[in-house]
Parts: C-alpha cells; structure tokens; sequence
C-alpha cells in the first residue's frame, strides 16, 4: 500500500466513526426527548404535590386569606387534606367557606398544571374547580388520578375519607 | 482511489442500521409500554394502598379513643375491670365490644371498623377494586405517663384484575390520654373530669402556686414511682407505676369520710389511705378550699411551706 492508500483508509475510518457517533446520538436524544413522560404522568404528578405538601409550606393569594381566619387554623396535614378540612366547613353551611374552597382550588391548579391544559378538581361529587372546560369534550387526550382526603373533625369523628379525583387534559 | 478504502464506512454504515433496527424497535416498545394502561392501573392502586394506610394510622388513633371512652362507661357502670386486665379488656372492646361478656358500649359511628368500613365503600365505589381488612388483635401499654401505645395487627387485601395486593402489618400509634376521662374519678364520685397535663416548672421544682392551679383546674401531674397510672385507674390498681403515675388532688366538697384524717389527693383516697391530722396532714392558711388537706410528703413535693400548715380542720 502506498502513502496515498494509507491516506483513504484513515479518512474512510474517520468517516465510519463519524456514522457511528451520529447514530448513537440520535438514538439517545430519541429517548430524551420524546418519551411523553411528562405529559403521560400530569395528572399524578400535580395530585402528588397537591398531596405530599403541608399546607404550611404552601401560598397563594386564598392561603394569604385563609391564614388571617380562625376558622380555618392551618394543622400539619398535606394541602390535600386542608381541602377536605375547608369542604366539611361548606358541608356544615359555614360562610364563605364554598368561595375559600372553589378559590383555593383555583389557586392549587394554577399552580400545579401547565396553563395550557384544562383541569378538574373534585371531592367526592362535588367540583371544586375546572379549568378550560369548553376544550374537556374535544380533547384527544384525557390524564386522571385520584388520591384518598379527609379531615379529623374531633377525636373521634373524620370527615370523609372522600376521593380526590384530578382530571387534565389538553 | 483506493476502492478498500471504504470499507470501514460500509461496515459503519451496517452497525447503524443495526443499531437503529434493534432499538428504534425497543423505543417504540418502551413507548407502548408508557402508556400501557394496566401498569398505570398498577401505580394508581399503589397510590391508594398508600393512602389507606395513612387512614388505617388515623382510624386507629379513633378507634383507641372511642374504645378508651366506652371502656370509662363501662367501669362507670360496672365497676372495675375483673378479671379482665386493662389491656384484655381494650382488645376485647375494640374487636368485640364487649369486656368479660358484658356490652362495651362505643358512641355510635366512632369505632376503627366504623371509619373502615366507610373506606371500604368508597374504596369499593370510586375505584373497582375490592378492598377488605381484617383486624387480628389489637395490644395497648403504657410507657409514658399521658400517653398510650396501641399496635393493631391488619391483614389488607386489595384485588383489581390489573394487579393484586395482600399485606399484614403491625400499624402503632401513640394516642395521647390528655381529654380522656379518669375512668377511676368517674366510678367513684360520678365526677367526669378530663385529663390534662400540668406541666412542672422550669427546674422541675413545683410551687405552692402549681398546688393551687391544679386544684382550680383539676389538672394531673406525673409522679413516677409515687401514684398510679391512667390504665391501671380501669382496674381499681392504684398501686404506684414505675413508668407512667400521675395524680390529681380533689376538692374537699365531694363526699369522703373522715375528712380531718385524709389527704385529698386522688389516689390516697382511694385507696382509704388515713392519717394523723395535725401531725401527718395539715390544712393549708390562705388555700382557697379551707378544708383541704395534704399529707407531709405532698405538701413538700409542692413546696408547701411548714409556716403555712395549719392544723384548724382537726377536731
């Protein structure tokens, strides 16, 4: 083999190298990128905040409210079970504590699902708030999940256990 | 040029066809398998077992309060517990309720099977899948003065076509006894009085003025080795509890005998404890209820002053 041989078969190897890194690349980014994950899993992962926060550790323009009312005292439970604390209060015909809850929720939802996707949040049968519902019917694609909320009224008496049930769609 | 010398990109160019055959294939597979709706099923349902042990904690603590208050109604109504032991009869209460074959009255609606059986139903109705719980045995004790350790056996099952779970586990829960009713207090005067705690003060050195807040308040405060505990008060032993005494003082209006010659705390009146009036019980000058009286010990371990022990109520 001659000098000029040699030369091919280093920029043939190189050229060979270059497919192969290309290949990998574009097999690893396909992974990456397209997995859907993040929408596949909305609906759980907005519910598992909504569900492993304390309330404490939670704000919104409602929270900000609701801390300046004794009616409402904030315990150490997750944001969730506040919800089903403030819904007892509205079962009870307690004033305003509808409003406080419909807004909360509002508040919660904002927070947690991207803006571009409609919501629903409900206790038991009734809805607490839903967000973009003309887009609900036409929507191609429909997330849900459902976690378990109650509130201790006194030592020997709950107020539920209702089921939290968080719909997404887009 | 050389036509060998292409050889690497043929075989480059094979391995990447290769490559993307093999997993281009896998990640459409991975991408089906995302969306698989039984493995979603799967995590859904896991979610919901977690939860329901967060509710079992909460149901038992419930539950041990419900069984502690019937438990109270029944020694109100039939006396000290026998032969069951304390412990024998919140088993038996809790799971049965009943205590040595008489009805252990709950209020309605408050019991662990009560709030699980709502579980159940609800379970049962939003989900689909079928929930059942069975309770084994429950065990009380007691290691510290105002609080009790209860520990339920619980065997769960949850059955949905997408998956399957049965468990049994041991869930404990600390249950403070501060808002219970002294069952023994209760029995032997008809007086329904809640406990709650008094706490020392800093140092631990009580005061005269602890003395008299206590008795305004009817309050109890540990004295380990010296007074009997909450569970023993089921039982009518009031026989002094290494981990978990705690004592009260009563006002000399209820009606106890001989008072000149009784001290007024709780348990030395129960169990007819007498003595000397004048020499091992004084009244105290100035306390608010003239013929209260505490024995030496007492009216030292509250800082009682000597100068302030009056021997007036002896005849």
């Amino acid at each position: 083999m001659n000098a000029k041989g040699s030369y091919f078969y280093v920029v043939d190897a190189f050229i060979a190298g270059m497919i192969i890194v290309l290949t990998l690349f574009y097999l690893t980014q396909g992974q990456v990128s397209t997995t859907g994950d993040e929408d596949l899993f909305a609906a759980e992962k907005a519910l598992s905040f909504i569900h492993g926060t304390d309330v404490r550790d939670y704000d919104s323009p409602t929270m900000r409210d609701l801390r300046n009312m004794s009616a409402y005292p904030l315990g150490q439970g997750s944001l969730l079970n506040y919800l089903a604390q403030i819904h007892y209060a509205s079962t009870q015909g307690t004033p305003s504590a509808e409003d406080l809850l419909q807004n909360l929720s509002r508040d919660i939802i904002d927070d947690v699902v991207r803006k571009d996707y409609g919501a629903s949040l409900r206790m038991g049968t009734d809805v607490l708030h839903t967000r973009r519902p003309e887009a609900e019917a036409t929507s191609l694609v429909h997330y849900a999940s459902s976690r378990l909320a109650y509130y201790q009224v006194n030592d020997t008496h709950i107020h539920g256990p209702h089921t939290v049930l968080l719909e997404v769609w887009r | 040029m050389n036509k060998k010398a292409v050889v690497f990109t043929l075989l480059s160019l094979s391995l990447a066809a290769l490559l993307l055959l093999v997993y281009g294939w896998t990640y459409e597979k991975g991408w089906e398998e995302a969306y698989d709706a039984e493995a979603l099923r799967v995590q859904a349902l896991g979610s919901l077992i977690l939860d329901i042990e967060d509710f079992i904690l909460l149901t038992l603590q419930t539950g041990t309060k419900s069984t502690l208050a019937a438990m109270t109604r029944h020694v109100e109504s039939e006396g000290y517990l026998s032969p069951s032991t304390p412990e024998e009869a919140f088993q038996d209460c809790f799971l049965h309720a009943e205590i040595d074959g008489v009805a252990c009255v709950h209020e309605q609606n408050t019991t662990m099977q009560h709030w699980m059986d709502l579980l159940v139903n609800q379970t049962n109705k939003s989900t689909g899948a079928l929930l059942q719980y069975t309770i084994h045995n429950v065990t009380i004790r007691q290691e510290y003065p105002f609080l009790v350790d209860v520990i339920a056996n619980i065997t769960i099952t949850l059955q949905d076509p997408a998956a399957s779970w049965t468990f049994t586990k041991e869930y404990p829960v600390t249950v403070s006894i501060q808002g219970r009713t002294d069952p023994a207090l209760q029995h032997v005067f008809g007086v329904r009085r809640a406990i709650a705690e008094k706490t020392p003060p800093p140092g631990g050195t009580w005061s005269y003025t602890q003395l008299q807040e206590m008795y305004a308040e009817g309050s109890y405060r540990e004295r380990l080795n010296k007074s009997p505990s909450y569970l023993g008060r089921f039982a009518g032993n009031f026989s002094p509890s290494y981990c978990c005494g705690i004592e009260t003082v009563l006002p000399s209006t209820l009606p106890i005998s001989d008072k000149p010659s009784r001290s007024f705390t709780d348990h030395q009146i129960y169990t007819d404890a007498y003595y000397a009036c004048g020499d091992q019980v004084y009244a105290i000058t100035g306390f608010s209820d003239p013929d209260f009286q505490l024995d030496r010990e007492h009216l030292v371990s509250f800082g009682v002053i000597p100068s302030l022990w009056s021997n007036s109520t002896c005849p």
